[in-house]
């Protein structure tokens, strides 16, 4: 084989065993999420499908797939069935250039443990994870519901407020790395948990921390789903699989969210004291540690309120990502 | 053809129609739909010319529209507000409370 077919071979192993990990990763994740959340409300949560439940992700599917697939009467017929795959792809997609690990020898072979190196990497994740959103919105509009439109409305203004804050956020670690690439702003942060940036560059953690959860529509940030007003949000009128993707979109950006931050801010791959070798087992340790942070949110936190929401994202978050980014580039030029 | 140049004449191509799709829509819903997928289409193309950069901002800033001046995203606010493109039953329930949103938003 030649030199080109074999890098496209790689790739291709690479793809199909990233969306596998992710698929599983989801699957576990609606489990571990209902029995963390229901020993933090003193329940039991799932436990009857097999060892501790975890089987339950399982019958869930199976149930999924075999119950009847309703398109409401008046709906748009061919965008109420694209918007579920819009969304799940654009979720999808934005995993592909985060890293999670450096290179591991395979069969006499070094392979990079991240599916595409690009020079942009950060702004790609930010394009893609902000092009999500047209998913819900057409959910939204599709179905032909007052309550999914108003869901769709809602995310896309969430969206406006939190993006320009979560990107902002990103600016200080670039500066600092001096580059775009994910790998690029890991490597700077070698040396131990001391040189790791949620410590130098706090003030961008905070407001990613934030903005993050209110990208990943997750509580206290899940107005576009407000059970109490919404009934269900944009994925009222979805049922079968269809839901089921709609759900997947959102776990799976979830799951963005934290490795995106474990790479970003907590040193990716890296170990967190020298004496410790450098593997992608602590990524997968911090990535954890970001889904569980989701869920120990979502147990504690009660939703905002409309305005609250959008004054906290214009007139907090947005003015701290700006000062730090300023604080950020002062300080690399005056201490180079 | 090598691969590249086969992705880009698709790529091309559907950023041709998508585009031609825009102006000849009666519905504006669509016409915006279409609209994203030129510029979604178009960064692929810049994407397979070799550069990224150009690529990833095509999307972010019309994508995106963060600024809310342009950018398809407001676009399809403002028309289900504006033109009514949803059905008759919805129509004046969300036009109030966007108004509200676009307050809430300023």
């Amino acid at each position: 084989v030649s030199a080109t077919q074999e890098a496209l071979l790689i790739a291709v192993i690479k793809v199909v065993v990233l969306f596998h990990l992710l698929l599983g990763l989801f699957s576990v994740m609606t489990w571990v999420e209902r029995r963390v959340l229901a020993f933090m409300q003193f329940r039991l949560g799932p436990n009857r499908t097999g060892p501790l439940g975890i089987l339950q992700p399982v019958a869930d599917g199976i149930k999924l797939f075999f119950k009847e697939e309703v398109i409401p009467d008046g709906a748009h017929k061919w965008l109420f069935v694209a918007a579920p795959g819009l969304a799940v792809v654009t979720a999808f997609l934005a995993m592909a250039v985060v890293p999670w690990g450096g290179t591991v020898t395979l069969f006499g072979r070094e392979v990079s443990l991240q599916l595409a190196e690009l020079d942009v990497g950060v702004l790609f994740v930010f394009a893609v994870s902000s092009l999500s959103v047209y998913g819900i919105v057409l959910a939204g509009w599709a179905s032909n519901n007052k309550f999914t439109l108003m869901g769709g409305l809602r995310s896309a203004a969430q969206m406006f407020s939190y993006e320009l804050a979560l990107g902002l956020s990103w600016v200080g670690l670039i500066l600092l790395a001096g580059s775009f690439r994910i790998t690029d702003i890991v490597a700077y942060q070698a040396g131990g948990i001391w040189n790791w940036n949620f410590i130098w560059q706090a003030p961008a953690f905070v407001v990613y921390l934030v903005a993050g959860t209110a990208e990943a529509n997750r509580t206290p940030f899940d107005l576009p789903e407000a059970e109490t007003e919404l009934v269900a949000g944009f994925h009222t009128e979805y049922s079968s699989m269809r839901f089921a993707l709609m759900q997947m979109a959102e776990y799976v950006h979830m799951i963005t969210i934290a490795a995106l931050g474990a790479n970003l801010f907590f040193g990716g791959w890296l170990s967190p004291v020298p004496f410790l070798p450098d593997s992608p087992a602590w990524f997968v340790l911090k990535l954890f540690g970001g889904l569980f942070f989701f869920i120990w949110l979502r147990g504690t936190l009660p939703r905002f309120r409309y305005d609250q929401l959008m004054d906290f994202g214009w007139k907090v978050l947005l003015p701290v990502a700006m000062l730090n980014v300023m604080l950020t580039a002062a300080a690399v030029v005056l201490f180079p | 053809m090598t691969l590249d140049a086969i992705l880009f004449y698709v790529f091309g191509s559907v950023a041709l129609l998508s585009a031609l799709v825009v102006v000849a829509q009666r519905n504006p819903m669509y016409s915006a739909f279409a609209l994203i997928v030129t510029l979604a289409s178009l960064s692929a193309v810049f994407g397979l010319l070799g550069s990224p950069f150009i690529a990833v901002l095509q999307v972010i800033v019309y994508g995106v529209g963060a600024v809310k001046l342009g950018g398809p995203r407001v676009l399809m606010n403002w028309m289900i507000r504006v033109l009514g493109a949803i059905s008759h039953r919805t129509e004046t329930f969300v036009a109030a409370t966007f108004e509200r949103f676009v307050t809430d938003v300023r």
